[in-house]
């Protein structure tokens, strides 16, 4: 946190001009930012991405129906969200967790991939950016509003993702109250709490992805080749996770602590391996967004 | 444009990178500190501590075991509580510990649960990738032997090797008599409280085992860490420790367990077998027996138990779907060698050398620790150099 402070006293002159009234500069950021929020979702490639990632939850829940794994296993390995599914058929509030876990190996990251990739790139690329730097508004600020407006997208997505996974799973199957993985039964509310929980940090893991996808986007002018990178980056860091040799690097990949919302279905819930995990996803969006300022505030943008 | 502010931009992410990796090696690295002074104890003092009928005073903690006993890369199933991670993996075991009565134990995985609860009379396993649970009923209280107790329970866990340090430390003072050598070593930090060490030493040249350390909570005489030195190494082949301890009583809450709704419960006999859910027969594998005592003690198995599938424990009727009629798990906690799976199976016979004696021929395995001889159906494993493995075959008397 003390490298926020020494981000302060290096800044840049454009802004540091802005600094004195305070009021306006406050509302103008407000504008700022809500025309970058139309931007993002107004846009019809992500609001098809949207669309794409609450439509995952709905076909897993029908098809999961329709298969309805009553007493056998759902299919898959042995471990891997097997209890989730056993539990179901008892319960709609699992397809939460199901549609979660399922989504967040590829479809989220790889939506949250598509928006913060495109973010500075693509205005690049457009040619736009030229312009938008024209807006005197500093790139720091200009930088705050592309991250601020990936996170609304992110947490977005993640949230969308949830919904419709909690009304899918209570339309098709019965709701009552949620076993945890530890065995103990909580009632529906409480479970409800935990979804949300889940679901919050799983956004806050996206939000992460969305600071490395903005760190790369500013070093680039085409979008794809930024969005290409992050994914890469995210197989390679899940593929990395599954090798034994390297179990000792796992804690520190960008994706270990992804599927550890697991720790909120215990009970008592696991804080400590929470806590890493929320460390883990701050370190990464803390470093990747500074990287992504020291480049982008520094770099001649000539298109 | 100007070079210098340039580069220092880029000194605030490089900062931030720094100011994380000092975190991470803060919290990873352990306090190299001196050795914490305790008051000065002598080795028997320490035995008394560690004893079994020791009291072990209420706490919260986790534990965490690691085995690497330098196998050959065996086949990775992804279930932590497999057999190849027993063998080569590390997990996590926390506790909840009231009294002898009162505990939960719980092995978290990725996205299931292990939990051993015993709340007074009642105890309970509860597997959440099987959605069972296993209901015990423990005979009426005896208040000699709490840890035996204890013991017990726990080891209905689905793990083959001792899962806490009190267990470990059991297993290992059972064997302490003439043929040990019990001394002491520098104290030690362990789950940041300051602790005796405890070193005790097989005297037989035919042990594979250097030396044990139990490291000794200086103030309540809880057994906090256990690491087993193979000879001439430093780095030990098996621990299993606390990584945090706190001497509070945990909530009640953590020993009440209901089955949850939908759960297979299943209640085996009052004085059945302490096996799986499915155990038909006695607690034990056919064919299986043990030869000499102490440190120089060799388990036989059947080899079938390894490349056909009988008398599968608990655990792996988890990991290999195949093994739908399994027994139980195999009684004692010696040898990690109860489970089986084919891969491992022939992972481990691949890696074996041909060796042959008077007794016959076979396969030998040699691991940092333990040594795995593989002849005429049977399978004897032991802490011990080969000639004992050796002179074992056909020698030994049958278990349980």
């Amino acid at each position: 946190m003390s490298s926020a402070d020494v981000a302060g006293t290096t800044a840049a002159p454009a802004e540091a001009a802005g600094a004195g009234e305070e009021q306006r500069s406050v509302r103008s950021y407000g504008r700022f930012l809500r025309s970058e929020l139309r931007l993002v979702f107004r846009r019809r490639r992500n609001q098809l991405l949207l669309l794409v990632v609450a439509l995952f939850p709905l076909l897993i829940g029908i098809a999961l129906k329709i298969a309805s794994p009553h007493g056998g296993r759902g299919g898959g390995g042995p471990n891997n969200g097997a209890a989730f599914f056993a539990q179901l058929a008892g319960n709609g509030v699992f397809l939460t967790f199901i549609a979660l876990t399922m989504l967040l190996i590829l479809v989220l990251p790889v939506v949250v991939a598509i928006v913060s990739g495109d973010s500075v790139a693509g205005e690049a690329g457009y040619g736009t950016l030229r312009y938008l730097l024209a807006v005197p508004a500093g790139r720091t600020r200009l930088l705050s509003v592309k991250y601020l407006a990936i996170v609304c997208f992110a947490v977005a997505a993640t949230f969308i993702v949830a919904i419709v996974a909690l009304v899918t799973g209570l339309v098709l199957f019965p709701a009552g109250p949620v076993t945890l993985l530890s065995g103990d039964t909580v009632p529906l509310a409480s479970g409800l709490l935990r979804v949300l929980y889940v679901t919050l940090y799983i956004s806050f893991a996206m939000a992460a992805v969305g600071a490395i996808g903005l760190a790369i986007s500013t070093f680039t002018e085409h979008g794809i080749g930024a969005i290409a990178a992050v994914m890469i980056l995210i197989v390679a860091s899940e593929v990395t996770d599954q090798v034994p040799q390297f179990a000792s690097a796992g804690p520190y990949l960008p994706t270990h602590w992804w599927t550890m919302f697991a720790a909120l279905l215990r009970s008592p819930v696991d804080t400590t391996t929470l806590w890493h995990g929320l460390a883990s996803f701050a370190a990464y969006t803390v470093i990747f967004v500074l990287i992504a300022w020291a480049r982008f505030t520094t770099t001649d943008v000539t298109s | 444009m100007n070079v210098s502010p340039k580069a220092a931009r880029w000194t605030v992410p490089v900062a931030a990178l720094a100011v994380t990796g000092a975190a991470i090696a803060s919290g990873v690295m352990p306090s190299a500190g001196a050795a914490p002074v305790l008051p000065a104890e002598t080795p028997a003092q320490l035995l008394a501590d560690v004893s079994s009928t020791h009291k072990i005073p209420p706490l919260t903690g986790t534990v965490v075991e690691t085995t690497s006993l330098g196998l050959p890369q065996l086949p990775q199933t992804g279930d932590p509580t497999s057999l190849s991670s027993l063998l080569t993996g590390s997990h996590t075991v926390k506790v909840y510990w009231q009294d002898a009565r009162h505990f939960r134990l719980s092995v978290p995985q990725s996205m299931s649960e292990t939990d051993v609860v015993r709340n007074g009379g009642t105890g309970w396993l509860w597997e959440s990738n099987q959605n069972t649970v296993t209901k015990f009923t423990a005979s009426p209280p005896d208040n000699s032997k709490k840890m035996g107790k204890f013991k017990r329970a726990a080891s209905q866990l689905p793990q083959t090797a001792p899962i806490t340090p009190q267990q470990a430390a059991d297993a290992v003072l059972a064997k302490v008599g003439k043929t040990t050598v019990v001394s002491t070593q520098s104290n030690v930090d362990v789950a940041n409280q300051a602790a005796y060490q405890l070193v005790l030493a097989p005297k037989s040249a035919e042990s594979t085992i250097g030396s044990v350390r139990v490291a000794v909570d200086g103030k309540t005489g809880v057994p906090l860490r256990l690491q087993v030195f193979p000879k001439g190494t430093t780095t030990p082949a098996f621990q299993v420790g606390y990584t945090s301890i706190d001497y509070a009583a945990p909530s009640s809450s953590n020993f009440t367990f209901t089955p949850p709704p939908g759960a297979k419960v299943t209640t085996p006999g009052a004085n059945g077998a302490k096996g799986g859910p499915a155990s038909k027969s006695a607690g034990s594998l056919a064919g299986a027996g043990t030869y000499g005592k102490g440190w120089l003690s060799v388990a036989e198995l059947p080899a079938s138990a390894l490349t056909s599938n009988p008398g599968s424990s608990i655990t792996n009727k988890a990991s290999s779907p195949v093994s739908s009629s399994s027994s139980s798990s195999a009684g004692g906690n010696g040898s990690p060698l109860s489970g089986n799976s084919q891969e491992i199976a022939s992972a481990l016979l691949g890696s074996g050398t041909k060796v042959s004696g008077a007794w016959g021929s076979g396969q030998l395995v040699h691991t940092s620790l333990l040594n795995v001889l593989i002849t005429g159906g049977k399978l004897y494993v032991g802490a011990v150099s080969p000639s004992v493995l050796e002179s074992a075959v056909g020698h030994t008397t049958a278990a349980g």
